[in-house]
């Protein structure tokens, strides 16, 4: 957690106490841009991106809101963008990966490849129930932080949540019961 | 209490946010329900799963990796400019010089040099195309001799190298870099220049005693008899001086000039499929039909005078 009185420094122009700041959450950026991306390049890619808009714009910041929630915001809105963008490469892309993996998933042990099938589904997701999870389990918000960041009815981010988790269960359920996927 | 309603407390017992009498309705409704209590399990290990996802960290240290390019706004700043967002958007090529690779690009340049090489298969080979003869022979052929073209090359490195002029040709509307877009237009690529050199030596003239074709794009070759046997995939222009060829499963085509090396022109990447290739009489305009993901046909054009692609 970024004490306060960092934020306050650096909004009241120390330079140093800006930069430090960054440090601190380069990581929590980092993260919620490489799950929603899919892709280590493209979450490097955001996440710098989000780092400078920070720097640019922490003078924007208001106590009111948590930091991290606002921290999250820009990270978000910087990568739904970039996947909006690059959603035809993305598919032809999912495409390619659904090739290679179908030849050899039989030989090997479903249960070693968890994490990396996880981070697969989530990639099937639509983008604001993808979003929904990274933020729940990446940076383990609240409904509340979700729906602070996102800009969204805390309905919504539950009913978002539930069907992702729904969506990401059938998806690992049917792999995992017989390697259905697509 | 039905089961989509047990769902419900489900998903919210997984995040802590039922009290005492919801969490005890559901139980009660568990017990006596076995497909809900697979269900309750299953969300159960998806969500511990989900927890245990890696923290994964960055490899470098981002905020060394833009310092340079904080330095540089700082000192805009102190002298008196002030942030904004164009001032963010121009910093873009300094942050990005750190990319080392486009694994995405990559991955489509593939496709594309596939396509290539499919492409070129079909222009270095023109007996294949008269020996044919008749029209109804040569559109069975078509499909089948790219595909194997395709299947063949996908993922090999030389093929990949093809396509590094396509790269930078998507690359162009971010890239603000002049010297990068400044290549995208030859192929200075040793093996597809080694193919079309090949092919354009020999000739590269398809079959023009076709009958005229079955499927016309209505109107755009009235009283031009169409010297494509495949609308679908290719189309030489009437003049012989340009063919297009659509790639396949990229949602792209390529234009290739008599005599020059490479592909002339390769189009935008979009999601879908283009097809129904055919040349306007006086071989300046390709036009082409684009099939989006969702099945909508919209006609476009290509103009050879200003390299534009253009809905019609």
């Amino acid at each position: 957690m970024v004490e306060p009185a960092l934020i306050k420094a650096a909004q009241a122009g120390d330079r140093e106490a800006l930069v430090t700041l960054l440090r601190e959450i380069e990581s929590q950026v980092y993260r919620t841009a490489y799950y929603l991306l899919n892709n280590e390049q493209d979450a490097l890619d955001a996440s710098q991106d989000a780092l400078i808009r920070i720097y640019t714009k922490i003078d924007s910041y208001e106590e009111k809101a948590q930091f991290r929630t606002w921290v999250q915001r820009i990270v978000t809105n910087i990568c739904i963008d970039k996947f909006r963008r690059k959603k035809p490469a993305v598919s032809i892309d999912e495409h390619d990966m659904v090739f290679q993996a179908g030849d050899n998933v039989e030989t090997e042990v479903l249960s070693a490849y968890a994490a990396e099938e996880i981070r697969e589904a989530i990639g099937k997701l639509p983008e604001h129930h993808r979003t929904v999870v990274v933020l729940r389990y990446l940076q383990d918000f609240s409904y509340n932080e979700i729906a602070d960041s996102l800009n969204l009815p805390l309905n919504t981010v539950k009913s978002y949540l539930f069907r992702a988790r729904q969506q990401l269960q059938t998806l690992l359920h049917d792999y995992q019961k017989g390697g259905v996927r697509g | 209490m039905i089961c989509q309603e047990v769902m419900e407390l489900m998903q919210r017992y997984i995040d802590d946010d039922l009290d005492q009498q919801e969490t005890s309705l559901m139980m009660d409704h568990i017990g006596q329900c076995p497909d809900c209590a697979a269900m309750l399990a299953r969300l159960q290990k998806l969500s511990s799963e989900l927890e245990q996802l890696p923290r994964v960290v960055p490899r470098f240290s981002l905020v060394d990796a833009i310092m340079p390019e904080l330095e540089r706004l700082h000192a805009s700043d102190s002298s008196g400019g002030s942030h904004n967002d164009s001032e963010v958007s121009e910093s873009k090529p300094i942050v990005r010089s750190r990319r080392p690779a486009r694994h995405l690009y990559g991955k489509i340049a593939g496709v594309v040099a596939a396509g290539v090489v499919a492409g070129l298969l079909l222009f270095s080979n023109p007996g294949q195309w008269t020996l044919g003869g008749s029209g109804s022979q040569n559109d069975a052929a078509g499909p089948e001799m790219s595909q194997p073209g395709v299947q063949a090359q996908r993922g090999q490195d030389p093929a990949a190298k093809i396509t590094t002029n396509d790269v930078r040709l998507m690359d162009q509307s971010e890239s603000k870099n002049g010297s990068d877009a400044g290549n995208g237009e030859n192929g200075s690529n040793a093996s597809g220049a080694e193919n079309s050199g090949e092919g354009g030596s020999a000739g590269l003239a398809p079959p023009l005693n076709a009958p005229a074709p079955e499927t016309p794009v209505e109107g755009s070759n009235e009283g031009f008899a169409p010297l494509v046997d495949i609308p679908a995939t290719w189309a030489e222009s009437a003049d012989g001086q340009w063919k297009a060829i659509a790639v396949v499963d990229a949602g792209t085509f390529q234009v290739y000039k008599t005599g020059e090396k490479g592909e002339w022109y390769t189009s935008a990447i979009r999601d879908g499929k283009i097809s129904l290739l055919s040349w306007n009489e006086s071989s300046t305009i390709l036009y082409f039909t684009f099939t989006d993901a969702g099945g909508t046909e919209t006609q476009w054009q290509f103009d050879t005078a200003t390299s534009t692609e253009s809905l019609r």
